[in-house]
């Protein structure tokens, strides 16, 4: 094969690699076709887009590629070839104001070198490749050109079950497990096909297995166990053969959701419960036969190896009970009933019959709601959304704005701040969105209206209402629930947090009367997800913004596009100045050689500055002792308002019992000081203070010494002036939001911006943006990355997306019912 | 405490199959202590490990964040009164060695360097290790029955095991640690059980791993070669797992008898007593042989100790302790709070240091060639947060115990000069040291730190540690 065959379209990296593999095999010894390649095709792409900044001339970055060794194999320039090959696939060289090389070149010497480097073992990691983060590679433009038209299908697979299917398992049990699995780790999307259970993983669910399998062999009676434990109770009967299929059978039912087939038979039944009973009896045959199922492939791994029909080009489909597993999991932590019994009565092999059931899942209403009314104060667990808690989970995992648990806040820095609540009401935010279920993502993006928990009970609401069937809750509350029967107002358990959201004292008890209700918050302050204070504060540092972080979410998340690793070696931090903002100590990574990167990053998550740490809106940035002016300024506005509510109930008093009352809170009023920040330099101020203090110390230790007339005058002087003395506090700059956007597609949408509100609004309209989510959905559901044969399939679920009018429904029909999910095909049949 | 020939003669002759316990006899008989096995136990605590928690008294200045120090400190121990908080090693004097001054900033992270500790290699928050750590390289290099033990303090009494966040026996894959104290004790040592009894439950164990096996192995066919990886990572560890209790079994009750002897903390609400547990379960399973390689999380920034008699730390977190003591600002406010935190901080370095000497004491106390097993033994004490709570992983500081038979020369007091200045040497020099006196000489290891100068020489041990 010529290698600039234009017959071979790279379509994945394996293919390529293939195609590699066998054009040197072909034309017999590898290296001198390597060498030849080099010198033919790959040296002048070098000479001409590489060597004016990386040659004999100029070696930016110190580094140089006119001498790099051409046969890869050598090893001797592994590390170089690296860099070009890294370089090359995400597009970061040539800079973008040189000219650039055509996509098909680029792709082609893409393959050459990453095939040389996998020849030595260097190169890209397969399995990092297969990470979610990382499927941003495969070109945007490509996947959603139409040029490719498939076939779409998934490789047959084990996808080993999420750590919520297992615990959701456990929890039906009864019984208090450890959870023996994780997901991928880190931030994003948790549940992933590429995931294996190695001996770690297996010694924790052995464990596990045996605590279930003594459990049912107890003699102590259990919803769980009903049917085993009758065996097991003291001076029982031995049961007869017809009993002990019955409890086999009942295990089957538990734990596979199935019968037993005749292979079950013989190998559980037979290779495993008899062999060990006649070895030490039923309770021993039993224990076995149950850890047996629970350690087994089939309890560990979702089989999806397309057992089902065949198609003419090879592809096989899910089998019908496959198909009811995949969907059940698709929506689930456990297996659904109905879809198991479609599947078993033959109604769940077409596509149109998944369809139907994907239709049916998606039409139930959360009659319950439990969700939005239930008083979550003292429940904090993780599955506590039990409607399709895999929909919501999806947006958890791709806004990510659950980890804002993760950031420890000091709390002396926001007593008001709660992570777990904010995540709830991030969580209501996204529930009241699908509902509605219309234009879901760019309401996601920008929508005002914030939904706000706090904690109450619904039966204190109901018994003031005068239904006595709660009368209980009076009691429960005590002097609380005797309070807001009195004075009508809702205390504020709980809902310190709405600080958050710089609600005023109307508003937050707005929030305390109806938990749950959409807030409607100020247009000019807050729009969407991206400036709730969840995912503010999930993508932000201990003590200040993550400008770095936001900017890469939004580049990795909305606009397809992948960003280089911070470089090894590379000291990642700011430098620390207290005269300046984060943006303002930020500038040294405009310099050339950060900026290169950097410049993806953070004109976009500088955007959010106009928020804090806490996700707080502000106008000015104070810098210096923030906390102390936090602080004295809420007592500040405290007093104002105490005062100023005083005077208005005083002034509705008649005349003889306002006298004096009024003019004293007059006088109060005047004399409230709002506390100083007006300092231009912070710094020398706060030298200033600091010498100040340590020269009077010294008069006052000498005056002390001095037996003198003076004596009393200066000490009295000194004294006076220590304790008046006060440390400058802080000093304030206006907030700068600014930035660019860049890399959207279009013209329209892309260039400066002046704040946040801005760029998310711009990011909604975007066509990009729209199926870069679409590409997002897509490896959830199908548990991996994209590739360009499934080009079709997000196509589809796109246009499906956009002619429902944006609805999220709608998308997840197309792609439950895609190629992608129903078929199964190796992709290296050879390998 | 067991005694450790007495032990080895009572054993019977059905254990004669024991590897590790015949390399030692073999080399105890012929008087060859390089036969013996060496011993590593890593005690990792979060929050930092503070300088002046450390120094020597007399040597304070060096307890100093502020330091600027351009020349090595070299002092011998002797004659010098250590630490407060490390009067329980006053007995172990001539075998301690204080380091600070290594610096590790190829860690990243703000409250520690997860993995890139123990490997010397960079590893972000939340992030799965990128490859093996130390710990576990010698694990493999000197295996029990159990190849790498590891206890991680947790949080709550009814955890059993945790993944930990400083060590990886690969990529991709934690090192798990246990967390119960009780379930230790039973996989350890419990599972083996004497009479007719036993061997029933050994042989339905059989025909229980046979039965996994084959199942793994039957869904095997249907599947390419990716989804077989998958599948073969499941049937190592069946197949791990049966070996290990195969070599059990062969040890019969005299497990048992080297067992720790089990009472309340070994289920204890008090984090404490848990861990008080884990030193005594890495105590007896080092003695035993039936492990080399010992890795203990003794805290982490979640932890809220119960167990110490302090109002105050009962209600916050390590994390918090960590902020009150340690943060800048803080400490030119010398409010009341500052102290309460270096006081808190004090009383949890000196159980730790209490709970190390202990350990150590009990190694002591068994012959073993020549000295007893101490001498073959090292017990490194550090934080993966370096110096401080919000660190910045110039200073590494560190309480290493034992020689490793004289590979190592200990009794005394080394700092190395400031990051950058003629002299320095990283964190993972000190973990080549280690490598050099196990028999390893590797002299390039981990992520090199690109900020440092070419004056820095980041390869080999630390010449002035090693014999």
């Amino acid at each position: 094969m010529p290698f600039f065959s234009p017959l071979v379209r790279f379509r994945s990296w394996r293919l390529l690699v293939a195609a590699t593999l066998v054009s040197g095999v072909v034309s017999g010894v590898v290296g001198a076709n390597e060498l030849k390649d080099f010198e033919s095709h790959i040296k002048p792409f070098l000479a001409e887009h590489c060597y004016s900044c990386h040659g004999n001339k100029k070696q930016k970055a110190d580094f140089t590629v006119h001498e790099i060794d051409g046969l890869i194999t050598n090893g001797k320039d592994a590390v170089h070839w690296e860099k070009i090959l890294e370089m090359i696939s995400l597009g970061d060289m040539p800079p973008e104001d040189e000219a650039q090389p055509s996509k098909l070149d680029r792709s082609k010497v893409k393959g050459w070198i990453s095939a040389g480097l996998r020849k030595i073992g260097r190169g890209h990691d397969p399995a990092k490749l297969a990470l979610p983060h990382q499927a941003n590679r495969v070109d945007h433009d490509d996947l959603f050109s139409g040029e490719f038209q498939g076939p779409s299908y998934s490789p047959p697979r084990l996808w080993r079950k999420s750590p919520q299917i297992y615990a959701r398992f456990a929890s039906e049990m009864r019984i208090k497990v450890s959870q023996p699995l994780l997901g991928l780790g880190g931030r994003g999307i948790q549940d992933y096909a590429s995931l294996f259970a190695d001996e770690a993983i297996i010694k924790t669910m052995m464990r596990n297995s045996h605590l279930i399998a003594e459990h049912m062999v107890s003699p102590v009676r259990s919803h769980m166990n009903r049917f085993l434990n009758g065996m097991f109770k003291e001076g029982a009967q031995t049961p007869t053969d017809a009993e002990i299929e019955r409890g086999v059978e009942e295990l089957f039912k538990q734990v596979f959701q199935r019968k037993p087939t005749q292979g079950d038979r013989e190998r559980y039944v037979e290779g495993l419960f008899e062999k060990n009973r006649r070895l030490g009896g039923l309770g021993l045959g039993f224990r076995s036969l149950i850890v047996g199922m629970l350690m087994s492939q089939e309890f560990v791994f979702r089989m999806e190896v397309g057992l089902g029909g065949e198609v003419p080009d090879g592809r096989k489909m899910l089998s019908s009970q496959e198909m009811a597993y995949a969907l059940s999991f698709a929506f689930y932590d456990k297996p659904d009933g109905e879809l198991l019994k479609a599947a078993g009565d033959g109604k769940l092999s077409t596509r149109e019959e998944v369809g139907r059931e994907v239709r049916r899942i998606l039409e139930q209403e959360d009659e319950q709601k439990r969700y939005w009314s239930y008083p979550m104060y003292h429940r904090w667990g993780e599955d506590y959304y039990q409607h399709r808690p895999r929909v919501l989970r999806f947006f958890q995992e791709f806004f990510g704005y659950t980890a804002a648990a993760d950031v420890f806040k000091d709390k002396e820095r926001g007593a008001h701040h709660h992570a777990k609540r904010l995540r709830k009401d991030a969580d209501m935010f996204v529930l009241s969105i699908l509902e509605k279920d219309q234009n879901v993502l760019s309401e996601l993006l920008t929508s005002r209206n914030y939904p706000m928990d706090y904690f109450k009970d619904d039966r204190m609401k109901k018994l003031l209402e005068g239904n006595n069937q709660y009368r209980g809750v009076a009691e429960k509350y005590g002097e609380e629930f005797e309070a807001i029967a009195k004075t009508g107002k809702w205390p504020g358990i709980g809902t310190n947090h709405v600080y958050a959201y710089n609600l005023d004292e109307e508003m937050a008890d707005a929030v305390r009367r109806d938990p749950g209700d959409l807030i409607a918050l100020p247009e000019n302050e807050r729009a969407g997800m991206l400036t709730h204070p969840a995912w503010l504060v999930a993508h932000s540092a201990n003590t200040e913004n993550d400008p770095i972080r936001r900017g890469k979410w939004i580049r990795e998340h909305l606009l397809a596009d992948l960003v280089p690793e911070v470089p090894i070696g590379v000291d990642a931090k700011v430098p620390e100045n207290d005269q300046l903002t984060f943006r303002e100590r930020m500038v040294i990574l405009r310099e050339e050689e950060c900026w290169r990167c950097h410049k993806q990053m953070n004109p976009l998550g500088e955007a959010f500055e106009a928020y804090d740490d806490f996700g707080r809106f502000r106008k000015e940035i104070v810098i210096g002792d923030a906390d102390k002016y936090f602080k004295e300024k809420r007592r500040y506005e405290g007093q104002l308002k105490n005062w100023r509510t005083d005077l208005k109930k005083w002034r509705s008093y008649d005349a003889k019992g306002r006298a004096g009352k009024v003019a004293h809170a007059r006088e109060i009023l005047a004399g409230l000081k709002e506390p100083d920040k007006e300092v231009k330099n912070y710094q020398s101020a706060r030298r200033n203070y600091e010498n100040n203090l340590k020269r009077w110390r010294k008069e006052e230790e000498h005056w002390l010494k001095v037996d003198d007339v003076e004596q009393q005058r200066r000490l009295a002087d000194l004294v006076r002036r220590i304790a008046g003395a006060e440390p400058p506090i802080a000093v304030s700059k206006p907030v700068n939001a600014r930035g660019e956007l860049r890399g959207t597609g279009n013209p329209k949408l892309d260039g400066p911006f002046e704040n946040a509100i801005e760029l998310v609004e711009r990011l909604a309209r975007s066509e990009r943006v729209r199926q870069s989510f679409v590409r997002h959905t897509f490896r959830y559901w199908m548990g991996r990355n994209e590739t360009l044969d499934d080009s079709p399939t997000l196509i589809a679920a796109d246009q499906a997306y956009v002619k429902s009018g944006g609805s999220f429904k709608a998308l997840l029909l197309s792609l439950l019912t895609s190629d992608s999910f129903l078929y199964r095909r190796d992709p290296n049949p050879n390998e | 405490m067991v005694n450790r020939r007495n032990f080895l003669r009572n054993m019977g002759a059905g254990s004669l199959a024991l590897a590790p316990f015949m390399q030692h006899l073999r080399a105890e008989a012929a008087g060859d202590p390089a036969g013996l096995p060496k011993r590593f136990v890593f005690v990792v605590r979060g929050n930092g490990l503070r300088p002046y928690g450390i120094v020597p008294e007399g040597l304070e200045e060096f307890g100093s964040d502020r330091l600027n120090l351009d020349k090595l400190v070299d002092r011998p121990l002797a004659g010098l009164k250590l630490n407060e908080s490390m009067q329980s090693l006053e007995p172990f004097k001539d075998q301690l060695a204080i380091i600070q001054g290594l610096s590790s900033k190829i860690c990243k992270g703000p409250h520690g360097g997860h993995f890139g500790v123990l490997g010397a290699y960079t590893s972000g928050d939340h992030a799965p290790p990128r490859k093996e750590t130390l710990d576990a390289t010698l694990a493999k290099k000197f295996p029990g029955i159990f190849p790498h033990l590891a206890f991680h303090i947790g949080t709550k009494s009814d955890e059993l095991f945790r993944y930990l966040d400083i060590s990886a026996q690969g990529k991709n894959t934690r090192t798990p640690a246990y967390a119960s104290a009780m379930l230790a004790y039973q996989e350890i040592f419990g599972t083996v059980m004497t009479g007719d009894g036993a061997k029933i439950e050994a042989e339905a164990h059989r025909n229980l791993m046979d039965f996994l096996v084959d199942d793994v192995k039957s869904a095997k066919k249907s599947l390419n070669s990716n989804e077989n990886e998958k599948l073969d990572h499941y049937l190592h560890g069946f197949e791990a797992l049966r070996e290990r209790q195969v070599k059990l079994n062969r040890m019969g009750d005299s497990l048992a008898k080297a067992a720790p002897a089990l009472d309340d903390k070994f289920t204890s609400e008090i984090e404490t007593h848990r861990l008080e547990a884990h030193f005594d379960l890495a105590a007896s399973s080092l003695i035993t042989g039936l492990t080399n390689v010992v890795t203990i999380r003794a805290d982490h920034l979640e932890v809220r100790y119960q167990g110490f008699d302090h109002a105050r730390m009962k209600e916050i977190s390590v994390h918090e302790i960590g902020h009150t003591a340690d943060i800048e600002g803080a400490a030119d406010r010398f409010d009341s709070n500052w102290k309460q935190g270096r006081e808190m901080r004090a009383k949890i370095r000196t159980y730790q240091m209490e709970l190390i000497s202990g350990l150590a004491g009990k190694l002591k106390a068994v012959p073993e060639g020549d000295g007893t097993m101490l001498d073959n033994t090292v017990i490194v004490f550090l934080s993966d947060a370096g110096s401080q709570h919000h660190t910045g992983y110039e200073n590494m500081p560190m309480v290493v115990l034992g020689n490793m038979n004289k590979a190592l020369k200990t009794g005394r007091y080394l700092h190395y000069p400031n990051y950058n200045k003629a002299g320095h040497r990283v964190l993972a020099n000190f973990l080549m040291s280690l490598q050099h006196g196990a028999g390893m000489p590797v002299d390039d290891y981990g992520d090199r730190d690109l900020g440092l100068s070419e004056a820095v020489d980041q390869s080999g041990p630390l010449a002035e540690l090693m014999a």
